[in-house]
């Protein structure tokens, strides 16, 4: 290895905490010591990383309170260093860390209140695309129907969760108490997208909706979801429900082309 | 004379002036980007630069193509930046003169090569590569440090000299970096822009840091201070009219104060260059 090479593997690990000969490497400067000149490193790594969870996760932070958020704080530095180029996508891990490191892991609402916050960061800043009106539906021909499939706009995911991780969330962002944690009997869905106006948006959707979505999503054509319907409406109510969802999807921006 | 690569006066784009820029009246001639932040399929931030960039001048600043590594250059990276190249059509890129990372961690932070023959070699030959990779010249800017290394045989504008003669990159002068380094390593930071190879320098950034009294900081969350200004003055007369414009992270202030703060700057390179009067009459004739 290089002599350049081990002085960069040096600095690093001792801005990791590290065992570390880096201030081995440092020239000494009076009157400024050379404890000083590394701490001056050493913290800025940390405060960019603090900085970069604190603008991320406001809420998870408010949920937590200081001395929880602190020790999130550490561990996550501690065991997810950056790996990444953009800080954009340096807290990914969090909802990991919360789901497998105690003492978070032992509270199962942490883990999925900070995926929530961060699949709306991903709504924010997904790949723009172009959306379609009602007039491409309403001037469908009949006998094509049938065969049509939907590409949605890249913003748009559903966000799964099995205990009030949003209601936790929209408590916190309007500064009430959050609710006591509550595990779900059955799964909630939440669709979450980007408007046209460039807000992110979330709604909560029944399972109707969510499993027409999941079949468009993965390329299914609307015969097929309309099949798929029945298990929830009478046969000659499918069609109408069918084209409702589709109606709702326009006008909320989420269509990006029917194929 | 002016140069036709002389753009004005510039400042950062920074989120909290995104409608200022587009829906006021100001006299700012050019903005840069953080490139990094706009390396995201869309939304705002996106939008915001398309319409920019639609109206004004752009320039790309990096922090993150780590040209001072050992590791290879990293090709995703380097393709995402041709994209956005391509995507906004900027006059010209930069990045730093350090390395970001190593064992395979990235510290986010500019941190600083040891001034020797090897690593000049080195890097000059990452530029060259990531030069190549992009299809067009670089320019490169000096940091601020804290800290000296034993192994270090040469000044620091001898190393930025060396290390861009033989990459054939160009400069991105960061004014107030070579007065945070001269007081933190304790010499003339006029020295430093007097050895500077004018014919390189492309770009000037002007910018705040935090005075602690025995060492500074180069935090960019305060105003350009009067040293700065000076040092801004001496190099306008060694290097004339360069395009010149003021970074801002922290504390951002109104978009006004900036701009009231960059017509600093402006008086500045007016009284130095009488030439400069013609600038915008001659534009106005384009």
């Amino acid at each position: 290895m290089s002599d350049l090479a081990r002085l960069q593997q040096q600095f690093v690990a001792f801005l990791q905490g590290q065992p570390s000969d880096f201030p081995s490497l440092i020239g000494d400067q009076p009157p400024v010591s050379t404890d000083v000149r590394l701490n001056i490193y050493h913290n800025a790594y940390r405060m960019r990383l603090r900085e970069t969870i604190d603008n991320d996760h406001p809420i998870l932070g408010k949920y937590l309170g200081d001395e929880f958020y602190d020790i999130l704080v550490a561990k996550y530095i501690e065991n997810y260093p950056s790996k990444v180029k953009s800080l954009r996508y340096f807290c990914d891990a969090i909802p990991a860390l919360l789901a497998q490191h105690e003492p978070f892991a032992q509270y199962p609402i942490l883990s999925p209140l900070a995926a929530f916050e961060r699949a709306l960061l991903t709504a924010f800043d997904a790949k723009d695309a172009a959306i379609i009106n009602m007039n491409e539906l309403a001037t469908l021909p009949g006998e094509q129907w049938p065969d049509i499939t939907l590409t949605f706009h890249p913003s748009v995911t559903i966000f799964e969760e099995t205990i009030n991780a949003v209601t936790t969330w929209q408590h916190l962002k309007s500064e009430q108490a959050p609710p006591t944690p509550q595990a779900h009997e059955y799964p909630l869905y939440w669709m979450i997208w980007r408007t046209p106006e460039r807000l992110t948006e979330f709604r909560n959707i029944a399972p109707p909706e969510q499993v027409l979505f999941n079949h468009f999503a993965r390329g299914g054509n609307f015969a097929d979801g309309c099949e798929l319907l029945a298990d929830y409406f009478s046969v000659d109510e499918v069609p109408a429900h069918a084209v409702q969802f589709l109606q709702t999807w326009i006008n909320a921006g989420i269509i990006a082309k029917l194929n | 004379m002016i140069n036709d690569h002389f753009l004005g006066f510039g400042l950062g784009l920074r989120i909290p002036h995104f409608e200022d820029v587009l829906n006021t009246e100001h006299n700012v001639d050019w903005f840069e980007i953080l490139t990094e932040n706009y390396m995201v399929g869309g939304g705002k931030p996106r939008y915001y630069l398309e319409q920019v960039a639609e109206r004004f001048p752009v320039v790309m600043h990096g922090v993150s193509m780590s040209v001072g590594s050992t590791t290879p250059l990293d090709t995703q990276y380097l393709n995402q930046l041709k994209q956005l190249i391509s995507d906004v059509k900027p006059r010209w890129i930069s990045d730093h003169l350090c390395f970001t990372q190593a064992n395979g961690v990235n510290s986010h932070d500019l941190l600083p090569l040891p001034y020797t023959e090897d690593a000049i070699n080195h890097v000059a030959q990452r530029i060259m590569q990531a030069q190549d990779h992009i299809g067009q010249q670089m320019l490169i800017e000096n940091v601020s440090s804290y800290l000296t290394y034993k192994e270090s045989g040469m000044t620091e504008w001898e190393f930025y000299n060396e290390v861009c003669q033989r990459a054939d990159c160009l400069m991105l002068l960061d004014i107030n970096n070579i007065y945070v380094s001269a007081r933190n390593h304790q010499f003339d930071a006029n020295d430093y822009i007097n050895a500077i190879d004018g014919k390189r320098v492309r770009q000037i950034h002007l910018a705040g840091h935090t005075d602690y009294g025995d060492y500074v900081i180069d935090t960019h969350d305060h105003d350009v201070c009067d040293p700065v200004w000076d040092l801004y003055r001496n190099a306008v007369k060694k290097f004339g009219a360069v395009s010149t414009m003021i970074e801002r992270d922290d504390d951002i202030p109104p978009f006004t104060n900036l701009v009231d703060e960059l017509n600093i700057a402006k008086r500045i390179a007016h009284e130095e260059l009488p030439d400069l009067s013609q600038w915008k009459k001659e534009q106005a004739h384009v």
